[in-house]
């Protein structure tokens, strides 16, 4: 177990380090500099301005220096709004985008077992249709499209939730849901072939022999063994929702990591990209992480070293 | 292989995939023809049919800047159809390349090759994408009309690792039958036994592949565009189509036609797509069977 961990974590730095270097590079060939946009400035305001950055420096010392200041947390201020470190403007973004990433995950995946289960239970009647369609819809379907279906039905037609914002409770529903969908969908549809599966072994047929019921079998002995898969891919579902987010906070105008993230992107703000990337990439190397140990935890023949 | 011609009828006897494939006729035929469709009132811009609702005239009703939306998603046809197949295209090359390299040679080369695929699945991908996207955006390059190319390799290689993953797998496990065997045996070298005999019974396991990976092309191009850093203006595609929709979305006057037709248009090419692929893997597949 703490093999694996030692392991896993040598493995997310290396990843966390090639998307810094990639990243570093990717945005040194970018032609222009961020201050291309203002007046030509005289020889010598560009130079102070360039010292200031340290964009004078030898690019393997810009590289070595930028390195330096993101492992000891000071990526110093953001090019397009000076005043503002870095790192304080995306810790502002982080309480909304971890508010919204977290209950849509759990919403999905309460929804999702639900669908699955109720799926399997009921399989090949019109439930288990109607579910599998929905599924599919939900995995197949851009999330704007969805997103805007529901701002369409339940903020324009019916006047229940406000289409955007993020100040009272009300207007985090739509993006949690809409967020949500795609998880549900995913999970559903993985749950149900799992309990299928799974009920067609010895252990199930026991149970019921026993006089378990049918829905009791299902909860009880096959969602353990059928929840595996569905583990296995929680770290893609979660990389899949961190992209979600992006849209989702463009749509409803959510002051999250995502909207500094595309601000970023559009206005050239190098610090700022290159934080929210890796930002991005740490918290999707835990999550992948805490995925492999809960399936340590549900399947003990995956806690077995290779 | 099985002859084109037992798949074909095999494909069209499922009347959901005949319906899948009649779609994709009209939407590929579209984008390829389309400079023979009567469309030169595409981009005329007329304020005073700003934000019609459908009608006689405009059967899709009209934007903000008085366009017909049913030309301008015929338009956006091309650049989404582009993309899809240039992106597919990418990942068929790169992924094909790299599985048979990896899958054909030395055991080692194999585990290290592999490694270096893990290292790139564990990249979230999409946020480099958008950071080379926003690197291009305003470039030389994309002056001079090479930024959608540069974009559709970008698309594709976000996609080439699964592609890559499913050749080596296969190429491992077909280079030690029998007939690769008796090749090796006759002398024949290992690059053509690789790229003669195991690539040609690839075929099956990469054509599904393949029909598969467009649809998620199509899903990334849309994504892309609607944030702004993918196709730009005057281009349209069907991803910046729906970018213009929220842009006027407001709950005064619904335009929800704006929404409603270029999501639609998408979402059943993608159902469609992701039809045709899972109906050609059940044929294809002798494991399915």
């Amino acid at each position: 177990m703490i093999q694996l961990i030692v392991r896993r974590s040598v493995a997310s730095l290396i990843t966390i380090w090639a998307v810094f270097t990639i990243s570093f590079f990717v945005i040194r060939s970018a032609p222009g500099g961020p201050f291309d946009a203002e007046r030509d400035p005289p020889e010598a305001v560009k130079a102070a301005i360039e010292a200031r950055y340290q964009l004078d420096a030898p690019l393997w010392q810009q590289y070595l220096n930028q390195g330096w200041s993101w492992l000891t947390l000071n990526p110093g201020p953001s090019l397009r709004q000076p005043d503002h470190d870095v790192a304080t403007i995306l810790a502002a973004g982080i309480p909304a985008s971890f508010l919204l990433g977290t209950l849509a995950l759990l919403l999905g995946i309460i929804l999702g077992t639900i669908l699955g289960v109720i799926a399997a239970w009921q399989q090949d009647r019109w439930p288990d249709r109607v579910i599998t369609l929905f599924a599919s819809m939900g995995i197949s379907l851009p999330l704007y499209v969805i997103a805007g279906l529901l701002i369409l039905l339940f903020a324009f037609h019916l006047p229940w939730l406000p289409p955007a914002g993020w100040t009272a409770a009300s207007s985090a529903v739509l993006p949690i849901i809409c967020l949500a969908l795609a998880p549900a969908a995913q999970v559903a549809r993985l749950l149900r072939s799992g309990l299928i599966e799974a009920s067609q072994e010895d252990y199930a047929r026991t149970a019921r022999s026993k006089g378990r019921g049918v829905v009791g079998t299902l909860l009880f002995h096959c969602l353990r063994p059928a929840s595996i898969p569905v583990t296995s891919t929680l770290g893609p579902t979660a990389a899949a929702m961190l992209t979600g987010s992006l849209v989702i906070e463009q749509i409803f105008a959510i002051p999250g990591v995502g909207m500094h993230f595309i601000q970023g992107a559009m206005n050239r703000d190098y610090p700022l990209v290159l934080g929210a990337v890796l930002l991005y990439t740490i918290l999707l190397q835990i999550l992948t992480l805490l995925g492999d140990l809960l399936m340590g935890w549900l399947d003990p023949r995956a806690r077995v070293e290779e | 292989m099985k002859p084109l011609k037992t798949i074909l009828s095999a494909l069209f006897k499922d009347p959901f995939t005949f319906v899948a494939i009649l779609w994709l006729a009209i939407v590929t035929l579209t984008a390829l023809f389309l400079p023979l469709l009567p469309l030169e009132l595409s981009n005329q811009t007329d304020s005073t049919v700003a934000l019609n609702a459908p009608s006689q005239e405009h059967w899709f009703g009209t934007d903000a800047l008085g366009r017909d939306l049913f030309s301008r998603i015929l338009r956006g046809t091309r650049i989404s159809i582009a993309c899809g197949i240039a992106g597919a295209l990418t990942a068929l090359i790169l992924g094909v390349g790299y599985g048979l390299i990896s899958g054909g040679g030395s055991d080692r080369r194999d585990h290290w090759l592999m490694r270096l695929v893990d290292l790139v699945d564990s990249i979230p991908l999409v946020f480099l994408v958008i950071l080379v996207a926003s690197v291009l955006r305003g470039s030389a390059l994309e002056a001079s009309g090479g930024g959608l190319g540069v974009f559709f390799v970008i698309l594709g290689a976000v996609y080439w690792t699964p592609m890559a993953r499913i050749v080596r797998g296969e190429t491992r496990v077909l280079r030690h039958r029998e007939w690769a065997l008796a090749a090796t045996a006759l002398g024949v070298p290992q690059k053509r036994i690789l790229w003669r005999e195991v690539l040609p019974n690839l075929m099956p396991t990469i054509i599904v592949t393949v029909t598969l990976i467009v649809p998620r092309v199509l899903l990334f191009e849309a994504f892309l565009s609607f944030l702004g850093l993918g196709v730009q203006s005057p281009a349209v595609s069907w991803g910046t189509l729906a970018r213009d929709a929220f842009e006027v979305l407001n709950p005064v006057q619904t335009a929800w036609w704006l929404i409603l037709y270029p999501s639609v248009t998408l979402a059943s090419t993608l159902l469609a797509l992701n039809l045709l692929g899972d109906q050609l893997r059940k044929i294809l597949d002798p494991k399915q069977r």
